[in-house]
Formats: structure tokens, sequence, C-alpha cells
């Protein structure tokens, strides 16, 4: 066997010292859905040598081709106690690569994707960082029993909520997630009633898509501790905002910010804007992954800011990629800011995507079109043809569709996750289509 | 480094004659200049006579006699020239080595260290004990040798003259100990030894020299470990000293009180004079300073406190300084390169380490072969104490990485690249990277060591001298081959010191110049025939037999072990199996009692085979499914022994042996074919028996066999079949031929069998009948019309006939029978291979007559109604039988398949059909992503695509008129029909599915309807398509992609899709996918 590394002696010891009882193997499944393994720690060492063994045929996305035989192979790096376990039942948790039984690493594994996707970033000099923005709700209950869901307060953007739930709810997740690891720049109450906000501190894309991950974990679990429940449902409610995802990129070469470059408009280089262009190109192909679920378009089509039109701008809160404004004089926070997602992505897929479209565009020197600087929202649609502006899916089915034809999407993600990927949805669609809603009958049964 | 060297050396480049008599003035002047009448003797004018160069000993004593009495040093040097022994020395160190001359010649009073009257001067003496040397080197630059760090005296310019002056000095004893000796191979090992601790010494001395010019240096304790040779301690004369720098701060109290500290201003002058080490003086300089500062503001402002971060800066100054002091550019030549680039992280990497960074690095990040350089180091200068520890923390690491998975295939690729990467002019005069050379053995040993040194701490020798023995002594090399090996390395070794010692210069590449040449022989042959032919003869012997040996030393000891000779081999059937296992071989178990079964007996075949089987368990090895290989050899062999042929192939033909090996190792087909038509392992030793037979060949042998007209004719024609089948297969897997290659090959074959094949049924059955005239014709359907058959394609025909003048009574029935007899014959299965005729696709398929005349077939064709029904037609093509009724035939049909239009309602009908299709032939359980035929974008996807084209165009653009897919395709872009980058997607998911078919029914020797599932199928099927090791995920990712292109394509030229239409169209074709 391998000789044990430092990171995994870690592992074991902290398990023996702080006498963990159950250490619990995180993957993620082919839509970003958290999936768990418990372990003994007897077993630990084992798993670090030959990995666990699973039939991957039961997860989503796993029901591979060539073999339905799974090893997860924990990485020692990712090691955390789950502070809500307290001091009861000590419980640890690593997050997994995936292998096929041969060794090689899975071709289904997202979290495998994303890492081929930064190699190849690697190979052309870039490291590739992230940091999201991640909207959800607070609700009073996870049952609807027929009705709509209930936020747990009325407040809106920043408001400060007196004994509120909320302001003990951040406090708490902040706390849990820093006790994890994971370093919050920010939190606040979002624009609808019951809605949160909490930024990450940015991080390698590997780390930041183990985080949010993590994070959703996290925040569901603090919200049922205290009686509530959290969605990340990309729009649980019609006339509030949805819950975006708003995600921060920047590329370095070595120690430097490969988006900067002083003097320049914005101070955007030539690769950040070539980036900008490639994902303005590509956003289409991967709105599917970026936003993968039929009520992801609800929230994307009805406005409270959700761009819904393909452009770029800088003050522009309507456009789909922002150039913000940030602390003159330091390089190293240049950034583009994707508005795109929703809460709901698999960030594993969706930051790969992300990287290869800007990479295409920097590969293939794409021209960054003219930045819009009205409010697209308030154009008229000869206005928006005129100005060559273009709009993202307008549905889940159109989404399908663009990705379907995308030798990029299906180059990154792998032929077996793209497939995989494109069924899933379509049944997605096909079973939606196939409801009669209470808008129909609410306009028809009546009338017709 | 020709400091004082004259220029021109007029002894070398005269005749003899005059040479000589410059030799006798040279002599003469020396003696006199030296007081020293010997010069003159006739003894050492014969020494003179048999050095390597002897106008080179000559000038040599001229250039020392001038230098000491320039240097008011004659007493000191006139003692070696003035006895016999130390006139010996004199004369093997002049003529073989300029570079000795030269330091002579710079310091004429080192002449007095060859003064002893006799015995060795290194050799054996105490001066070359590690310490000695140690001490000997310190105390030259004025360095405490029992000091923890010892700091030297002479710092700077004078410092590192001293070093390098006190290491030639002992170099040149060892250089006329080794020269002068009886059996130099005798003592190479011995000369290696002293040369590293040597190198280790003046490393020291380096250190020392260092410590007085680098400020701060008492608070840091720095150990270089020996990496690669000087590890080992088996340096050469010269080469690379590799090493790395562990460092630690040292504990305050533990400070030398009574080190001198250097004072910055004047303590740091360094001898070199290059802008770069100006600059280094200049930061060092600086950084003095910057300490001074921190000792102000430090707690108590003694220097002790620096940060670890400063500590870890004065480190790399003491390396740096320490390379510089050995290596750098001064007035004294340099001694040979420090090189840290075996450093963790290579050249990127820092250049000196903590402990716990080492030990970091090694468990983390770590590649394979940096363990196993590990196996050599050694802790060989500074300090001692951390030397240990790092030694003991890392040297275990090797043992554990070496059970790693594909650790040894690792190092072996590695191998494999540095022969592939030599310059090819440079290859055979390479002595220690070509084939057979010095890193043969070296490595050969390291292998081993790695394989069993887990378990057998007795073999963790690093030595390559030492590791051979121990490995034949425990027996994991067979003694012979140990012996074998040892004589090998020791013979090249002693030819590489004897070729870098003229100018002191690192290299291992044998002189191309004559004259370089003769003068290298002579050196290396003290007496006897010393001549450059028999150095060459005597290298190009051993290397072949390291080549050969490096071969076969792993397999060996597995052959004795398994014929149970313990006391020859001494390796345990255990030690034996893990060998096999390293190897790639899984069931060891069976492996061995295949290889007892091949190698048991005192017969000549298993003789040869014993000497044959080691290079093949090799060749297997590298194959997919190594226990398959041996286990089809073993049945080869029990079938072939008796051939005489067979033992000579394996004995005498290396590649084709191999060539043999790769066959059995990926083709369960050609092994099965083999088998049967043994003897055509003998094409495999000449390219010429692979290539295609011509038409008119065949055709001649299948017209001769028909013509016998006796009941086993059609075996023959069979026997012929497979034969043809067999070399196509054999050239197919050694790379011969491309896949169009292959088709069309096997597709030639077939139709001269099928005609012969009729032939001789008709010759058989007609005359009994007692039938009149009347034609007959087989017409090929499906991919044999279209000449695009596999190693496995049923054939589907059809049956015609023409009666003659009068249609005779019974001709119906007879004409059943003919193609009943030529199905069965030709399909009989008692004996492989078979050609299986499926005349299904005929008219009104298994109801309809099997045969029918050429107006039946016209009656049933005018009651179509549609052009669609003629598709099938479009590959019809006459194979076999009469040729008028063949083109009276295909006149029939050209009117149906090639139709002047095609209705819309008919074209809709031919894309419902197919639609329907789709999801309802594809067996149950298959994925439609991989069944090669019926899948998505497989076989069936491209080739109606193709056909609707041919439908629709055929009449108005004759090119399409052809029954070849690909044909038709390309003439489809001639005729701009198709666009061609759409005609390259549909072409390369098509070829792509037709190679996976072949390649899959080469591995298992059965069919394969859809792209592996199994990993070591895919694996070998891309093996055999080209593909790398490893290739399996490599190979349905891109099967995956070309067939989901080819989808797009042909849903947009065959369904008539539009891109940009709405999703719900979009929606039908996943749904079609499902």
């Amino acid at each position: 066997m391998a000789p044990m590394s430092r990171q995994q002696e870690f592992v074991l010891r902290t398990v023996e010292d702080r006498d963990v009882r159950f250490i619990r193997l995180w993957f993620s499944d082919v839509l970003g859905r958290l999936k768990s393994v418990a372990i003994v720690p007897a077993e630990l060492e084992g798993a670090f040598g030959e990995g666990i063994g699973f039939d991957g045929s039961a997860v989503e996305g796993f029901s591979r081709i060539f073999e339905a035989d799974m090893v997860l192979k924990p990485d020692p790096s990712t090691f955390s106690l789950l502070p809500w376990r307290g001091e009861v039942e000590p419980t640890g948790r690593m997050i997994c690569d995936i292998d096929s039984p041969d060794g090689g690493p899975a071709a289904a594994d997202p979290r495998n994707v994303l890492k081929r996707t930064m190699e190849k970033a690697s190979k052309a000099g870039f490291t590739y960082y992230v940091h999201p923005e991640i909207e959800f709700y607070l609700f009073k209950s996870g049952q609807l029993n027929g009705e709509l869901p209930v936020p747990v307060d009325t407040a809106g953007y920043f408001d400060h909520v007196n004994g509120g739930t909320a302001n003990d709810f951040r406090r708490t997740a902040v706390q849990t997630l820093e006790a994890m690891g994971i370093s919050v720049e920010f939190s606040h109450h979002e624009g609808g009633p019951g809605q949160n906000e909490i930024d990450l501190r940015y991080a390698d894309a590997l780390s930041m898509a183990d985080n949010v991950l993590t994070f959703r974990a996290v925040v569901r679990e603090v919200a049922h501790a205290q009686g509530v429940y959290a969605s990340f449902m990309p729009k649980p409610l019609a006339d509030q905002p949805g819950n975006g995802m708003h995600t921060h990129v920047s590329l370095f070469e070595g120690d430097q910010n490969a988006f900067y470059e002083p003097g320049a408009e914005y101070q955007l280089s030539t690769t950040g804007r070539r980036f900008v262009a490639g994902l303005l190109k590509h956003a289409p192909e991967i709105c599917a992954v970026t936003n993968q679920y039929v009520n992801s378009y609800k929230r994307l089509w009805t406005g409270h800011e959700a761009p819904s039109y393909i452009c770029w701008g800088h003050r522009n809160r309507s456009a789909l990629v922002r150039v913000p404004q940030y602390k003159s004089g330091k390089s190293s926070s240049a950034r583009i800011e994707y508005r795109g997602m929703d809460s709901s992505a698999n960030p594993y897929l969706a930051y790969s995507l992300i990287l290869a479209a800007g990479l295409k565009g920097i590969e293939e020197e794409y021209d960054l079109p003219l930045e819009a600087e009205d409010d697209v929202w308030q154009l008229s649609d000869h206005e928006r043809r005129a100005m060559g502006i273009k709009a993202l899916p307008a549905s889940l089915a159109e989404a399908i569709d663009a990705m379907e034809a995308s030798e990029l999407v299906a180059e990154t993600l792998g032929e077996e996750v793209f497939d995989f990927f494109l069924r899933n949805k379509l049944e997605e669609w096909t079973e939606y289509r196939s409801q009669v809603t209470p808008f129909e009958l609410a306009r028809h049964f009546n009338s017709l | 480094m020709a400091v004082t060297r004259r220029g021109g050396d007029p002894a070398r480049s005269q005749r003899a004659g005059g040479q000589s008599e410059r030799i006798d003035r040279f002599l003469g002047e020396a003696a006199q200049l030296l007081d020293a009448p010997a010069l003159e003797g006739d003894d050492f004018r014969a020494l003179v006579s048999a050095a390597p160069d002897p106008g080179a000993v000559a000038l040599g004593a001229l250039r020392v006699a001038e230098a000491a009495q320039a240097a008011d040093a004659v007493a000191e040097a006139a003692p070696a020239f003035t006895s016999a022994a130390p006139l010996a020395r004199f004369a093997a160190l002049a003529g073989a080595s300029e570079a000795c001359t030269d330091h002579l010649a710079r310091h004429p009073r080192a002449a007095g260290l060859l003064a002893e009257p006799a015995g060795d001067l290194m050799l054996g003496h105490e001066r070359s004990a590690a310490p000695v040397l140690r001490a000997a080197l310190l105390e030259a630059v004025g360095a405490d040798p029992d000091s923890p760090r010892p700091v030297a005296q002479l710092a700077g310019e004078e410092g590192v003259a001293a070093l390098r002056a006190a290491y030639r000095d002992r170099l040149i004893m060892l250089a006329a100990d080794d020269l002068t000796a009886p059996d130099p191979q005798a003592c190479v090992a011995e000369v290696s030894r002293i040369l590293s601790d040597l190198a280790a010494a003046a490393v020291e001395a380096g250190l020392a020299v260092a410590r007085a010019e680098v400020p701060g240096a008492a608070g840091v304790d720095l150990a270089i470990i020996g990496m690669g040779k000087c590890g080992a301690r088996e340096l050469n004369y010269v080469s690379d000293v590799d090493v790395v720098y562990c460092w630690e701060p040292v504990a305050d109290d533990a400070q030398d009180p009574d080190a001198p500290e250097p004072d910055s201003a004047d303590g740091a002058s360094s001898p070199g004079d290059s802008g770069d080490q100006e600059g280094d003086r200049a930061q060092d300089a600086a950084a003095g300073e910057a300490d001074g500062a921190d000792d102000v503001a430090g707690d108590g402002g003694s220097h002790e406190a620096e940060s670890s971060e400063d500590r870890a800066q004065i480190a790399a100054r003491l390396a740096v300084r320490t390379a510089e002091a050995v290596s750098g550019h001064a007035a004294e030549p340099a001694l040979w390169e420090l090189d840290a680039a075996l450093r963790p992280e290579g050249k990127a990497g820092p250049l000196v380490r903590t402990l716990g960074e080492f030990s970091h690095y090694y468990r983390e990040v770590a590649h394979n072969w940096e363990f196993q350089a590990l196996l050599k180091a050694r802790p060989i200068a500074g300090a001692a104490e951390l030397g240990r520890r790092w030694a003991a923390e890392l040297s275990p690491l090797v043992w554990t990485a070496s059970g790693r998975e594909g650790f040894i295939d690792g190092v072996r690729a590695m191998r494999r690249r540095v022969v592939d990467l030599l310059p090819s002019a440079e290859a055979d005069r390479q002595l220690k990277l070509g084939a057979g050379g010095l890193r043969d053995v070296e490595f050969s040993a390291q292998l081993l060591q790695l394989v069993h040194g887990a378990d057998d701490e007795e073999i963790r020798v690093p030595a390559t001298l030492s590791a051979v023995a121990v490995l034949g002594e425990r027996g994991y090399m067979s003694r012979e081959d140990a012996g074998l090996l040892g004589d090998a390395y020791r013979f090249m070794r002693v030819v590489e010191h004897r070729l870098q010692m003229p100018r002191m210069q690192r290299t291992a590449l044998l002189p191309s110049d004559e004259a370089k040449l003769r003068l290298l022989a002579r050196t290396v042959y003290g007496s006897g025939d010393r001549s450059a032919e028999r150095l060459l003869a005597e290298r190009e012997r051993l290397a072949h037999r390291v080549r050969a040996l490096h071969e076969q030393i792993f397999y060996r000891p597995i052959l004795e072990a398994a014929a149970g000779e313990p006391h020859l081999a001494g390796l345990s059937d255990a030690a034996a199996r893990e060998r096999l296992s390293a190897f790639g071989y899984r069931d060891t178990k069976s492996a061995m009692k295949h290889i007892r079964a091949l190698t048991s007996g005192v017969s000549r075949p298993s003789n040869v085979i014993r000497q044959a089987l080691p290079a093949l368990l090799d060749w297997f090895s590298s194959g997919v499914d190594p226990d398959a290989a041996l286990l089809a050899f073993r049945r080869l062999s029990e079938d072939l022994a008796g051939s005489a042929w067979f033992l000579r192939l394996l004995r005498d033909s290396g590649s084709a042996a191999k060539s043999l090996a790769h066959v059995l190792s990926l083709s369960r087909f050609a092994t099965e074919l083999l088998l049967v038509n043994p003897a055509a392992a003998a094409w495999l030793d000449d390219p010429a028996q692979l290539a295609a037979r011509s038409g008119e060949e065949l055709a001649g042998e299948l017209a001769e066999l028909a013509g016998r007209g006796r009941g086993d004719a059609i075996a023959g024609i069979r026997g012929v079949w497979g034969r043809e089948l067999l070399r196509t297969a054999l050239a197919d897997i050694l790379d011969a031929d491309g896949p169009a290659e292959v088709a069309a090959r096997l597709s030639a074959a077939m139709d001269a069998c099928i005609h012969a094949a009729v032939q001789a049924v008709r010759a058989e059955l007609d005359p009994q009948a007692g039938i009149g005239d009347y034609e007959f014709a087989v017409i090929a359907m499906g991919r044999l019309g279209g000449a695009e058959i596999g190693y496995f394609s049923d054939a589907d025909v059809m049956f015609a006939y023409r009666a003659g003048d009068g249609a005779p009574e019974g001709l119906a029935a007879h004409v059943k029978k003919v193609a009943l007899a030529l199905t069965s014959r030709l399909g009989r299965t008692l004996s492989a291979p078979i050609i299986e005729l499926d005349a299904d696709l005929r008219p009104e398929g298994r109801s309809g007559p099997l045969v029918r005349s050429l107006e039946s077939y016209r009656a049933y064709y005018a009651k179509w109604s549609e052009p669609w029904e003629a598709q099938a037609l479009l590959r019809a093509r006459p194979v076999g039988g009469d040729a008028a009724l063949c083109e009276d035939y295909v006149d029939l049909i050209d009117g149906l398949r090639y139709p002047q239009r095609v209705p819309e309602s008919s074209l809709m009908q031919m894309r419902r059909l197919k639609a329907r299709m789709e999801g309802e032939r594809l067996p149950r359980g298959a994925d439609p992503r991989l069944h090669l035929k019926l899948g998505v974008g497989g076989l069936s996807d491209v080739e109606w695509t193709v056909q609707l084209l041919q439908l629709r165009h055929a009449h108005d653009h004759p090119a399409l008129r052809t029954t070849s897919t690909l044909g038709a395709l390309h003439a489809a872009v001639e005729a701009e029909l198709v666009d061609p980058a759409d005609a390259r997607v549909l072409e390369a998911a098509w070829t792509m599915a037709a190679e996976v078919r072949s390649a899959v029914m080469l591995f298992r020797g059965r069919t394969a309807d859809s792209l592996p599932a199994d990993r070591s199928e895919l694996e070998a099927t891309a093996r055999l398509m080209g593909y790398g090791t490893g290739g399996a995920q490599a190979l349905s990712e891109a099967y995956l992609a070309a067939t989901r292109r080819a989808r797009r394509v042909v849903e947009r030229l065959f369904f008539d899709f539009d891109e940009e239409e709405g999703f719900t169209s979009a929606e039908d074709r996943r749904a079609g996918r499902r």
C-alpha cells in the first residue's frame, strides 16, 4: 500500500483524539445533490487505501455503461467535524472522489469533471477562483399540505429584523460554516420575505464546489435545528425574487490576476474580455446546467433583476455578466460576475462549464460585444434585436435543445455525463408538460 | 581546463620517426633540468614506449621539469623521476591523462606524491579511508575536522584553490594506482568507492569554506545528501555529483562559541569574477547587514536569534557557496558539477528544505521515479546527525512506494523511453545509455531490488556491483547471470573511466575519431592486443549479452522455480509468483503451472522453449491478458513441439517470436485459427507472406480445387478461406493494414471462394442429374454485397437461375439442390472456419422459393409499387456463377434501385420504417448508445442515410451507383449532394463502428454487437485499434462522441429534421434514443 500521507495521518489522529464515532463520506450525484455513506473509524484506513466500494447504479447519473461498481476515495484535505453533531457522538465528514474499479477516475463523477477542466486551464497557465453569493428562503415549514409556502418573516433587502428568526439563523449558520473551515464574506437579508443571502470568501473552484455542497447541507441542518425550513429552490414564490447564485470568477496566472490590466476599461484585461465573450457566446448552451430545473426558468423570466438577456455591463444589474467595481489598486480582486446561475445548480458541473466557455473565448480570441448600458428589460424586442442582444433559453426545453447541440458542453462534461444529463432533463420536461396547472384551470375551465 | 597547455602538441602530429627523436630530446632536457638521469635510461624509455601516448609522456616530463625549475621546486619534484616505481606511475599517468599532467605542471611539488618506492599510493592504503580523506581536505582549507561544524580558515579564492589542489593531489595518486594496476577490472569497485569518498570530502571542505564566508552560518546545520552514484559510492572519475540539502536551525546553546564569525566586509570575498557572483556577494553583504540590524532589535541582541526564514536563507546561501567552491569558475579549475536538480520539485523547488518538508514531499507529492532515486541516497557531508535522521526517515519510503499499483510498470516504461530518446547515431557508441550498456545493468539490478526488496532487506544495497552480487547469491537472478552482469559492468566501467581520464571530462561516448579510439584501447589494455578492434569487439560482445540477459533476467529464475530446482535458483515459489504478479500476470498459480509444463523434460523442444520462454513471458506481459497468452502458447507448443520449423522460429528469429507473442496476447481469434493451421506461424517470419494474395493467384488455386470435381473440393475451398482469414487477421494485428484494407481483402477472398464453390458443386451434381444447360448465379446482399465484411459476417445471398434452350423437367428442383448443397457444405460446422450463406433476405423471405429464375425475380419486382422497396437491392452484387445471368440480373434491378424519382410519400415511408425499426430491432437490454449496428449513430444509421441518397440521386449521378457505403458517400460529396464536413462525420462513425467490430472479434474470437462493457475487453479493443496502453477510456469517449455527432447528421440528412426546429422534434429524437 502507498505510504500514508500526512493528511491521512492527520485525519486518523483527529478521529482518534476526538473520539469520532462515524465518518460520513460525501459525494455529489450528477445533479449536485449530496449523497452520503457513513463508515466507522475502523474502516477509515481501508477507505484511504483501496477506497469504499458501492453500487453506483442506485445513484442518479452513475448507472454507467461500463460498470456499476464504483469506489469512493475520500479526500483527506476535506476532513472536518460536523458541528451540529456536537460532542455526544462526534461525526466527521470528508468529500470523496469516485473511481472506477480499475483505478481511474469514474467518468460520471462531477468532481472529476471539474478537476479535469481545471487541469486543462492549468495547462494553459491559469488557476481558477470563484466566490458565490448564495440566496435561499426560510419558510415556516417544509410541509406544504397543498398550501403555498409561508416565509418566516416579511422583511426585505438588508432589513434588520428585530428578534427575528433570520438574524439568529444567519449568525448560527455563519458560525457553523466557519467551524467547518468555510469562510463567510458577508450575509444579509435579501429582497424576498424570509429570503437570505450568504456570500462565501473566494477559493479555488474545486474547494468552492465542495463548500457549496457543504453549505447547502449546513443551512438545511441549522434551519431544521431552529424549527424552520430552508429552500434553495430557484423560484419558490411566484411574486417574489428567486434564489440566484451570482458567481464571481477570476483567473490567475501565477501570482498575477489575469483579468487585471491597469488603464484598461474597468481595468479588465484582454484575457478578461475574451473570457467574458466566451461566457456570453456559450451561455445558452450551458444554461441547462447553470439553471437545471423547470423551475429555474420561472426565476430567469419574471424580472426581479434576474438576467434574461445575454449581455454584459459595469453597473448594469440587468446584465448576465457584470464587471464589478472593486477596490482600486487591489489587482487581486479583479473579477467578473456571472449572474445567471441559481442556487440549485450542481456547482462542480456549473463551474466547469463557466470555465470551459471562458477558456474557449480566450483560446479562440473572441471579441467582446459592446457593453449594454441600458436596463435591457426596458428595451423593446426590436431594440434588443437591433443591438444584437439575444435571450437566454425561455424554458428548460429550449435549454436542453441548446445544450444538445453543444460540442463544448459534451467535451467538458464527457460523453457519459452529457448524455445522462440530457436524458434526465428531458424526462423532467416531459413530466412537467403533462401537468394541467391551476393556471389553465383558472383561465379555461369555465370559459371553454 | 587548458590553463597552461602549450599551443599545439608536436609529439602527436608527427610521423613516428620524428616523434621518436623528439621524445629523446624532451626526455634529455627534462633529465637535465631535474638532474634525474633515470629519465634518459633505457628502462624508462621502454615504459614510455609502452605508454598509451609516448609523446605525451615525454612532453609531460619536460613540462613538469620546467615548472619545477620555475617554481624553485626541483628538490621536491625530482624524487618522482629517480626510481622505477615512481617512473612507472608517471609514465602511466602522463601517457593517459593530459589533465593529470596539467595538474603536475601547475603544482610541480605534487610530483613528489608519486615518489613512494613501492606499492600502491591509495588502493588498500589507509589514506583512502573516508575519514582520512575528509580530514585531509578539511585541513587543506584550515578547518578542524573534529569540530561539529568545521569552518575554513582559508576562505574565498584561497580556500577554493587549496581545496581543489588537495582533491587533485589525491586524484592523481589514485589514477596512478588505477593505471598501473595489473587487473583494473578487479579494483574498479574500490576505485569508484575512493572517488566517491574523495568527492564527499571535497564537498565537506567546500561547506567549511562556505561557513567561513556566510554570516550566521553557525546558527544552521546543513546535511548534504548524495544521490545517485555518489550516494551509492560508485562514482566515476568525472560525473555530476547529485545532492540534496537538508537543513535545520542549531539550538542556540549548541552553537560553537569559538567558531570564527566572518566579517561581512572582507570575509565574503568570492573567487568568482562573473557578474552573477558579484551580485551574490553583494546580496551576502546586504544580508549580513540586515542580520546586524536584527541583532539590535532582537532579544538580547545576539545573532542566534534569527528567524526561521532568515536561517533558511542562510542555509540556502551555504548550499550555493558550497557548490561554487567545488564547481564555480576560478583560477584552479573546477572539479565537477555539484547538481541539486534531483531535489523535491526539481529546479522549481527551494534549494534547501527541512527534514519535515522532505518528509511531507515524499509522502504527499513525489513521483515514482523519485522514490527510485532514494534507493541510492546517503548523507555524504555536513551535519552527520541530521543526515542520519534524514536517511532513517526517508530511505524506508522506497519500499512502501514500490508496492504501489503501477510502480514497476512506470519504472519500466521510463527505461524504454530513455532508450527511445537516444539519438540513433550515438546509440552504438554509448557506453552508458545504449542498449546493453551500463544503465541496463543498473536498471536490471534496481528493478529486482524494487520487486523483492520490500520483503528481503538483505538485497537493499545501493551500489550496482554489490547489488548484482547479492541478488545472485540470494537467487533472485541466476549466479551465472549475476557473474556475467558483474563482469560486463566492471569492464564497461573501466572503459568509461579511461575515456574520462585524458581531459577529466564527463563523457560516456566512445570516440568516433580513430586516433582517439586507438589511444583509448591502449589505455584500457596494458599489454597484449591493445587495438581498437579488440576494444570494440569486446564491448559489442558484452553489450549483446547484457541486452539478451536484460530481457530474460526477470524470468529465468521463475522458470527454475517453476521447475522446482531451488537448489539451483533459490527463488522461492512465492517470490516467483510475486514477480509474475508485478509484471501483470493475474493468475500466477496457473502461470507457474504452464511454465512448468512448458519447460519440464529434457527433450529438444523443452530445451528450446526454456531458452525462448523468458523473452516470450516478457512480451506477453506487455499485452492485455498475459495469462491468456501464456495458456495459448502452451496449447500451440503442445501442437507444434514436433515441428522443427517451430522450434527454429523460437530459437532463431527474435522478431517472429515477438510477433507470435503479440498475436497470442491480443487475439483469441487468430490464436484459434493458428491452432487449426499451425504452419501459418511461419508467416510471422516473412512480411511478404502476410500481404494479400493477388486475385489471379487466388482464383487459380480455387479453380484448381473446384475442377477436381471430388466431394472434398469444398473442404479445400473452406481451407483457403480460413487461411486467408488468418493471413488478414495476422496482418491486421501486426498493424500492417487499415480497416478498409481488411474489409476489401476479406470480401475479395470470400467472393472467390463462393464462386469456386458454385463451380465445384455444379461439377459434382449436374452430371449426376443429367440436367441440360442452365445458368446459375449467387447474388451477394448486405455487407458482402458492399464488399465490407469483417472477420465474421454472415454472407447474405440470393440464388438465381435461367434455363437454357428448352426448359428441362425438374430444373427448379435441381437448382434448389445446388443451392442447398452450397449452403450446407460451405457451412458444415464440423471444422471451422466456415462460410455461412444466408438467403433470408430473398423475396418473401423464408416462405419464398430458395432459388428463383430471372423471370420470377422480374415478375416479383414488377409487383412493387414503392421505390423504397428496392432499398435492399442497392447493395446487391453478383459474386459467383455465370456471367451473362449476373449481367442480366444487374440490368433488371438497376431500373428499380436507381429510380428516376422518389415521391415524397415514399421517402416518408422509409423514414417511418427506420424510426420504427430503431425501437423494435434493438435487442432487449442493449444500450442504444453502444450497439454497433443498430445504435445511435451506428452502422445502420449511416448506411440508411447513404442509401437514401442513392435512391434519390443515383439516377442523375451515375457515380452513386455503387454497392460500397463509403464509395457512395464520397460520390455524393463529389456531386455536392452532401456537405464534406457532414460526410466526414458519417465516415468517422461508420469506420469506427466497423473497426470496433473487427477488433472485438479479433480479441475474443466471438462477434460483438456492442462496444464491450467489460473493461479488459475494451482495453484490448483499444489496443488493437492503435490506442496506447490504458486507452479504454479514450476509446469509449471517442466512440460516444463520434456516434453522437453522426446521429445529428443522420437526423438532418435522413430524417430531414431541421436543426433550428422547435423542441418537439428534439424530444422525439431523444425519445427515440431511449
